[in-house]
Parts: C-alpha cells; sequence; structure tokens
C-alpha cells in the first residue's frame, strides 16, 4: 500500500497541473511532419531553420527561448500552405494568427505565445525582426534562401511537365535573392555566412552557365 | 530599268522568296518542334540541347569532325523512348527510341542513308553500352558528362516531388553522391578531361550541400 501510494504521489507530480495537455513538441514535430510536405519550404526546411538559428545564436553567444524558437521555426511556414493560407494575407502573419490550432490544448506555455507570433510575423528578410529569438530565426530563415541550400529549395520547385515555374524562372530567383537577402540579415553570425554561402552560389551558377550554353539549355 | 522591266524582277523576286519557305518544313525544324512538344517531360527537350551542344564541344577538343545531321537527330530523339508517349515498359527507352524515330523524321527530308548511323547512337548512349563511330561516342558521352557537375545536379533537383513525395532531396542528394558507375563510361580525351571538372563541381555542392542540411538529414 505504502509503496503504491509513493508511487501515485510521484507520478501526480510528475504530471503536475497540465496533466491532461498534450506535450507540445510533440504535438507539433508530427503537425509539421505530417502536413508540412514542400520541397522548398516543408519540414525539412522548419529543422534547418531550427538547428540554423541555434547555431547562430550559440555563435554571438546570445541565449535563445527554447519553446519559442522550436515553435517558431517547425510553425513559421505554415499558412504557405493552402489549408492555412489566406487570400489576401501575408503567410507569416497568417501563420502568427494560425498557431493555436496547434498548441491550443497542449502544455505550451501561453505566456510566451506573443513571442512565438512575433518570432513568426517577422520570419521573412524582408521585415524588422525585434528580440532574439525573432532576429535568429529571421536569420536563418534568410540565410536558408542561399548557399547550396537555397539553389537545391528553388531549383527543386520548376515544374517537371513543362510548365511554370520553368527552371529559368527559379534561376531569376536564386539570382534575385543573391541580391535581395544579404543585406537584410541582422545578426553578426548571420552576416559572417553570408559571404560563403553567396561565394557557394556563384560557383554553382558559373558552372551551370557553362553547362547550359549561358542557361539557354535549361 | 523600266516599269514593267521592274515589276517583272519583283514578280520573279517574289516567286523565289515564296518558293524556298514554301517547300517542306526541314527536317531540323520538325525535329525540333517535336522534341519541343513531345519532351518536356522531366526536361529532357533542355538535356537533349546540352547533350547536342556538349557533344560538339567535345569532339571539336578532340580534333573530331561528326557528320552534324546524325549528332542533331540522336542528340535530339535519344531520349523519346523514356517520354510516357512512346515508352515500352519492357524494353530499355535507348532500344526504344532508336525503333521509333521514323515518327519524327519519316516525313521530312531527312538523308535517309544516315538513318542507321542515327538509330545506333541512340541505341548506345546508354553509360553501360559501348559506342562505336564518332557521333555515338560523343553523344554517350554527353549524355553521361550531363547528369554530372552543375547540370547534373540542376537535373535531379528538378525532378524532386514537389508535394514532399518520393524522391526527395535527400534520396537526390545521397544518389548524387555515388556517380562512379557513370564515371567508368566516359571514353573519349575531351570527355575524359570535362569528367574530372564536373567530378570536382559536384563535391563542392554536396560539400555544402550537407554542411547546411545535416549531412542530408535536414533535405
Amino acid at each position: 500500500m505504502k509503496n503504491s501510494a509513493c508511487a501515485s504521489l510521484l507520478l501526480l507530480a510528475l504530471m503536475g497541473p497540465s496533466a491532461a495537455a498534450e506535450p507540445w513538441r510533440d504535438k507539433v514535430t508530427a503537425f509539421a511532419a505530417g502536413n508540412l510536405k514542400h520541397p522548398a519550404w516543408g519540414f525539412s526546411h522548419s529543422q534547418r531553420d531550427y538547428a540554423l538559428a541555434k547555431s547562430l545564436a550559440a555563435a554571438d553567444h546570445v541565449t535563445l527561448d527554447e519553446d519559442v524558437i522550436f515553435a517558431a521555426a517547425y510553425l513559421h511556414d505554415m499558412a504557405a500552405f493552402p489549408q492555412w493560407a489566406e487570400d489576401k494575407k501575408d503567410h507569416a502573419d497568417a501563420a502568427a494568427e494560425k498557431i493555436d490550432i496547434v498548441l491550443a490544448g497542449t502544455d505550451f506555455p501561453l505566456a510566451k505565445m506573443e513571442a512565438l507570433r512575433a518570432a513568426i510575423r517577422t520570419h521573412m528578410f524582408a521585415r524588422d525582426p525585434a528580440g532574439p529569438e525573432a532576429r535568429y530565426l529571421h536569420d536563418a530563415d534568410a540565410l536558408d534562401w542561399l548557399g547550396a541550400i537555397g539553389v537545391a529549395r528553388l531549383i527543386a520547385l520548376a515544374d517537371p511537365k513543362g510548365g511554370k515555374p520553368t527552371a529559368p524562372d527559379m534561376l531569376k530567383r536564386i539570382q534575385d535573392n543573391m541580391k535581395l537577402v544579404p543585406p537584410r540579415v541582422v545578426t553578426p553570425a548571420g552576416k559572417a555566412r553570408v559571404t560563403p554561402l553567396v561565394a557557394e552560389e556563384k560557383a554553382f551558377l558559373n558552372a551551370l552557365a557553362r553547362e547550359s550554353d549561358n542557361f539557354k539549355n535549361l | 530599268m523600266n516599269k514593267n522591266m521592274r515589276a517583272g524582277f519583283l514578280a520573279l523576286g517574289l516567286i523565289f522568296a515564296a518558293a524556298a519557305p514554301a517547300a517542306a518544313e526541314t527536317w531540323r525544324e520538325s525535329v525540333t518542334g517535336f522534341a519541343a512538344k513531345n519532351l518536356q517531360e522531366n526536361f529532357f527537350y533542355a538535356h537533349s540541347r546540352r547533350d547536342y551542344v556538349l557533344a560538339k564541344s567535345l569532339a571539336a577538343a578532340d580534333h573530331v569532325t561528326l557528320d552534324d545531321d546524325v549528332l542533331f537527330a540522336a542528340a535530339y530523339l535519344h531520349d523519346m523512348g523514356v517520354a510516357s508517349a512512346f515508352e515500352e515498359p519492357k524494353k530499355d527507352h535507348a532500344d526504344v527510341g532508336a525503333a521509333k524515330i521514323d515518327i519524327a523524321l519519316a516525313k521530312t527530308d531527312f538523308p535517309k542513308t544516315k538513318l542507321e548511323a542515327v538509330r545506333a547512337a541512340i541505341r548506345t548512349h546508354n553509360p553501360d553500352r559501348i559506342p562505336a563511330g564518332a557521333e555515338a561516342r560523343y553523344l554517350h558521352d554527353a549524355d553521361i558528362l550531363d547528369n554530372l557537375g552543375a547540370s547534373g545536379w540542376a537535373w535531379a533537383l528538378e525532378l524532386v516531388d514537389k508535394k514532399g513525395g518520393k524522391p526527395t532531396g535527400a534520396q537526390m542528394a545521397k544518389n548524387f553522391t555515388h556517380t562512379a558507375p557513370l564515371e567508368k563510361g566516359v571514353l573519349t580525351p575531351a570527355g575524359k578531361a570535362e569528367l574530372k571538372v564536373r567530378v570536382k563541381e559536384q563535391k563542392a555542392f554536396l560539400d555544402a550541400l550537407a554542411r547546411e542540411s545535416d549531412n542530408f538529414k535536414n533535405l
């Protein structure tokens, strides 16, 4: 009896006040893995953003709130998918409003919801992030448009049936990003990574130009 | 020259001008139109154009003269056997293509005496086949090389499933790290020189991608 009473108490203590709530990281991960399937802004992009944001912050000796950066990295592009997209709203704003679809009923700390929304709202490189999680998510997301990974994400969007977007369309997006993204990176560690990433892209584009009659045969 | 003479010359000029284009469409136009219409899927048309340019460039580097009719037709039609409209599931696409080129060439002014050379080049364009003859050898090498380097990597990426299914980017990257069997197929001196350049290029791309994707786990 004594042992079983102790075990019950321990279990209650472990479960705490959110005993009925679903563990939020499990739910967020399952939601992203199951629903965000896309070669450019799907689950793997979220995984990269999360890892890169943490790595950049560590390089700058900045401590991030792990709950905010995880949830923001995994949910920031959810409104780029038709189920959660809104016609007249940028996907960042729509996602910031819709994260409750995933987090309601979980044990995600309610006090962190607004920091999470803010990070999602400003994740695109053209926006101005405030706060460490927002800044490092913003830069990770920006840098994921550059380098070998930026090339891979964009070329993977070309239509193999001969429709739009074409391979040359995506090539132009790569070239545009090489100009537009670098000046928008805000953190010291992020800025340090821009030059090598752009150099990777230039090397790839130079080689591709040589092998495709200056992109005419793409 | 009086008014009547000028009108006469003008009329003659018009007749000559009309006569040349009025003749049947040239076979190159016909083949290009055929490939542009039927081989867009999976980027085969772009690949065919690259093969043609590269085969010519490799042959020029080796000071080898190619029959441009044979090379052009073979390069533009070599993958027609893998296009959904022409494929035959139980046959290799190279053999299917070689057997079906008449669909594109029969009603054109393509020199009939060169048809067998086109068929032979198409039949042996696969990396594991042995080409005979200059056009076949340079098409064979160009075709392998276009699967490597920046063009090969771009082509692999273009084929990644758009809805997150297979093939994934990770699968394409892993496949691209094992190109040794392809590389062994390159036969010509210029092809072997170009191979070194492309293998070096693709190693640089893949090393960078591995760094940026936790060794391809986050692709």
